[in-house]
């Protein structure tokens, strides 16, 4: 545990005072995918730690934003609990607030919501060092508008994220692997006809010639569906290697993620298909959907809509925050 | 604002879909907030989106507020008109754009109808889960505008988790697309930030929405319970185990006579709380979560718990919950429905202290609410037309929300904030937070004519409503030294 809130509204008082800027940092877990910030200083969020309340019973959880999300795991799986959307915690370095920050989820997501979607609150400094809490640690909540969840996904553009309070679910009874042989054209088909299936499924993905599945829920429940669908029992491990990006084939033949209409017929530059459709590991750029390069933030394509920065302004008029988001005329 | 030169452009783009009468504008003068009432400036019905467009520039060009309306169901007065202002009804955009099964959404005009959605998919094995108990008439519009809950989002979630792409249109008459049938988009995602917005950011335009397979198999349960701590201390019980039920709901006493005298759906009358239990999945899922759960009533004390399985036993154990507004509606001439949560763990604790706070306030209480996700609706009963009853109703219901926020939970769960709960939002959020939002509404709406007064309550508004309270010689939380 550690509270380093002081030391971060100081930095950020004298960041607002002296018109320099800041990069929000963790553990730079996820550079490769969304890029690199350089700031003229650094607020260092691995130093500002902690669980601050769980109640398993509420199922909420709230915990410092530097926590390492290895960290809030270990905690939920004690009481049988996790984080639904399963987000990447690329070599057990990310934290939550940077996962929060970074609103990706992991191939849970078209059968168990999104990470936004399990925000319930958050504590948060703007640019004015301004300390503010927005939702709180109840599900239902429609009081203000929803900053938290619009806090999700903007990479620390508008704030520095302090704590974060997440919705959590019970762990499965039982999770099981599945993998069958199949053209990517094949599994995209398969993926839709069972997504539309009462089924138990939490992993619907494609690559190198094989459709894998993965299904979680009472040992009853899989077992009947395992019936109905079929196909090799594999080791788990495909999903965590997927999620944290670890499959072989992720590596420099891919160059672009894609998302996009789950049903999109998938074409040669398909090498990874995830979310049971939607998401797309490729080797080109895709007309449809919206294509973002690995290594890129798509907070750094331009052109930006007025309105997204309207919103930076309403936040942090004085551009602290990781200031290569979000820029007017940014190269593109 | 420059009224007369707007009506002429506005009569002669909307012919007869614009009102100016009085008698014609009545049915617009309030929303499921009756309480509250104002006689619009005019009432515009357009048809088709071009129209929505030239309306906003209308009133862009001529600095007309503007309140967008569903279908009225609201219960906060989100949708209250002003004298000065258009009231812009979507409720003519009802039209089912696309059922598109490959991807599992539909795409819907604002106006359709949220049951109109499910019904259209059943055939499919497919339905939209968010089921506000206005379902029958209330608008995907306006459910997006006030993040519509519902007895099943426990389980499937609000309307913000089952909405996958907007366009909606600015008063500058700009239309965005966010999201769409993929189920995320990158970078900023304002499907959340408006989804509840009620109306202050953009008029929605379109609706992208997640269909969810039908479950194969459902049953109900009930327990009754001889405390409202034994029925609650059942709801977390029931959660922590590791089951999320489809729906959670309880009642207390007040709540199951009344329903019981109204539709009679074999409540026990001598339970202090009944709890509802809804669960749903596979056969053999249900089947194996219905002992669980039994197991956890009985452990906590429930005297008797049924089960029902067919369809119409089913529909009669919920024909209590669902007529308990009405219901307790016939106890007195009128009744105040509050939206408050709280964490689970202290519902008894609130319940309670509600209790007490009833006999301080010499008003009657019934309460009935969504206990799975501690979103309170205590009903207060009173009679308008006694002098002064209503301004008593009022204090006490912004005592409930005060205490709502002093445990740790929310003024609003799924009403929203509207008129209504303005001054209970200035106990919930900070000066810098309420300047937050209304910097955040300027980036969208920078002449603030976009439902202008609702929702996030002015600075003045909030330092006015402390100062009263430090003229009665009481804190902020005044109610808190009584326990």
């Amino acid at each position: 545990m550690a509270d380093a809130t002081e030391r971060i509204l100081d930095q950020i008082t004298l960041a607002r005072d002296s018109r320099t800027t800041l990069t929000i940092a963790g553990h730079g877990s996820k550079a490769p995918l969304l890029g690199q910030r350089r700031g003229d200083g650094v607020i260092d969020l691995t130093r500002h730690h902690g669980i601050l309340t769980y109640h398993p019973a509420e199922l909420v959880i709230t915990a410092r934003a530097g926590t390492p999300l290895a960290d809030v795991n270990a905690a939920l799986v004690e009481q049988g609990q996790c984080l639904a959307a399963d987000p990447p915690c690329y070599q057990g370095r990310g934290t939550l607030g940077g996962a929060v920050a970074a609103g990706i989820s992991g191939p849970s997501r078209p059968f168990r919501g999104s990470l936004r979607d399990s925000v319930l609150g958050v504590g948060m400094v703007n640019g004015l060092a301004e300390r503010m809490r927005f939702g709180g640690e109840v599900f239902k909540n429609v009081a203000g508008f929803d900053v938290a969840r619009l806090l999700s996904g903007s990479e620390g553009a508008l704030g520095v994220l302090l704590s974060v309070s997440l919705r959590v679910a019970p762990v499965p009874q039982t999770i099981v692997a599945f993998c069958r042989e199949s053209s990517a054209a094949e599994g995209v088909i398969l993926m839709r006809k069972w997504t539309l299936e009462p089924l138990p499924l939490t992993g619907l993905a494609w690559s190198q010639g094989k459709l894998h599945w993965r299904l979680a829920g009472t040992s009853t429940v899989v077992a009947a569906a395992r019936k109905r669908l079929g196909g090799d029992e594999e080791d788990p491990s495909y999903w965590p290697k997927l999620r944290d990006r670890e499959l072989p084939c992720l590596g420099s033949g891919v160059s672009y993620r894609v998302v996009v209409a789950p049903a999109t017929h998938p074409d040669d530059g398909d090498v990874c298909i995830d979310w049971a459709g939607g998401l797309r590991w490729r080797s080109a750029a895709l007309a449809q959907g919206q294509s973002c390069p690995v290594g890129q933030s798509p907070l750094t394509t331009s052109p930006v809509d007025p309105l997204l920065l309207r919103i930076k302004q309403a936040f942090d008029p004085g551009r602290i925050f990781n200031p290569e988001l979000l820029r007017a005329n940014a190269a593109a | 604002m420059s009224l007369e030169p707007a009506r002429a452009e506005l009569l002669s783009l909307l012919g007869p879909d614009l009102i100016l009468d009085s008698a014609g504008k009545r049915p617009y003068e309030t929303d499921g907030l009756t309480a509250i009432r104002e006689e619009p400036w005019a009432v515009a019905l357009p048809r088709n989106r071009e129209t929505v467009l030239q309306i906003l520039d209308i009133c862009h060009r001529h600095q007309i507020p503007l309140v967008p309306r569903g279908a009225g169901t609201g219960l906060s007065g989100g949708a209250r008109p002003m004298r000065e202002g258009l009231l812009l009804s979507l409720a003519r955009l009802n039209r089912i754009l696309e059922i598109d099964l490959e991807n599992g959404v539909a795409r819907v005009e604002p106006g359709v109808r949220n049951l109109a959605i499910s019904e259209a998919v059943a055939k499919h094995g497919l339905f939209y889960a968010p089921d506000p108990s206005s379902q029958i008439a209330c608008s995907i519009g306006g459910n997006v505008a006030e993040n519509a809950g519902g007895v099943h989002c426990l389980k499937y979630g609000l309307t913000v988790h089952n909405v996958t792409g907007l366009v909606y249109a600015t008063l500058d008459g700009t239309v965005r697309t966010i999201g769409g049938s993929s189920v995320d988009p990158f970078g900023f995602d304002l499907r959340a930030l408006l989804c509840g917005s009620e109306g202050l950011l953009g008029i929605v335009l379109e609706v992208t929405v997640k269909l969810t397979p039908l479950p194969a198999s459902k049953a109900v349960m009930l327990g009754a319970f001889h405390s409202l701590a034994a029925a609650g201390n059942t709801v977390a019980r029931i959660i922590s185990s590791g089951l999320i039920p489809a729906g959670l709901e309880m009642m207390d006493k007040r709540a199951i006579h009344a329903a019981e005298d109204f539709v009679h759906a074999g409540y026990p009358r001598d339970a202090a709380a009944l709890l509802l239990c809804e669960l749903d999945g596979t056969p053999e899922e249900v089947e194996a979560d219905r002992e669980r759960v039994d197991a956890c009533m009985r452990s906590e004390g429930a005297y008797r718990v049924d089960v029902a399985t067919d369809p119409a036993a089913q529909q009669r154990l919920w024909a209590g919950r669902k007529a308990a507004f009405p219901a307790v509606g016939r106890l007195a001439p009128d009744y105040y429905c509050m939206d408050g949560t709280i964490p689970r763990s202290r519902l008894a604790e609130v319940l309670e202290t509600i209790d007490r706070l009833s006999g301080e306030y010499n008003l009657p209480v019934a309460n009935v609410f969504h206990a799975g996700d501690g979103n309170l609706h205590p009903l207060i009963l009173y009679d308008a037309n006694v002098p002064g009853e209503l301004e008593r109703v009022e204090a006490f219901g912004s005592r409930i929300l005060s205490l709502c926020v002093e445990v740790g939970g929310a003024v609003s769960g799924e009403h929203g904030v509207g008129v209504e709960k303005l001054g209970p939002m200035c106990d919930q959020f900070t000066s810098a937070e309420l300047e937050q939002f209304h910097r955040l509404k300027a980036a969208f709406d920078p002449d603030g004519m976009m439902n202008p007064g609702k929702a996030i309550p002015t600075l003045a508004r909030c330092v006015e409503a402390g100062g009263m309270h430090v003229h009665s010689g009481e804190e902020k939380f005044r109610h808190l030294e009584r326990f």
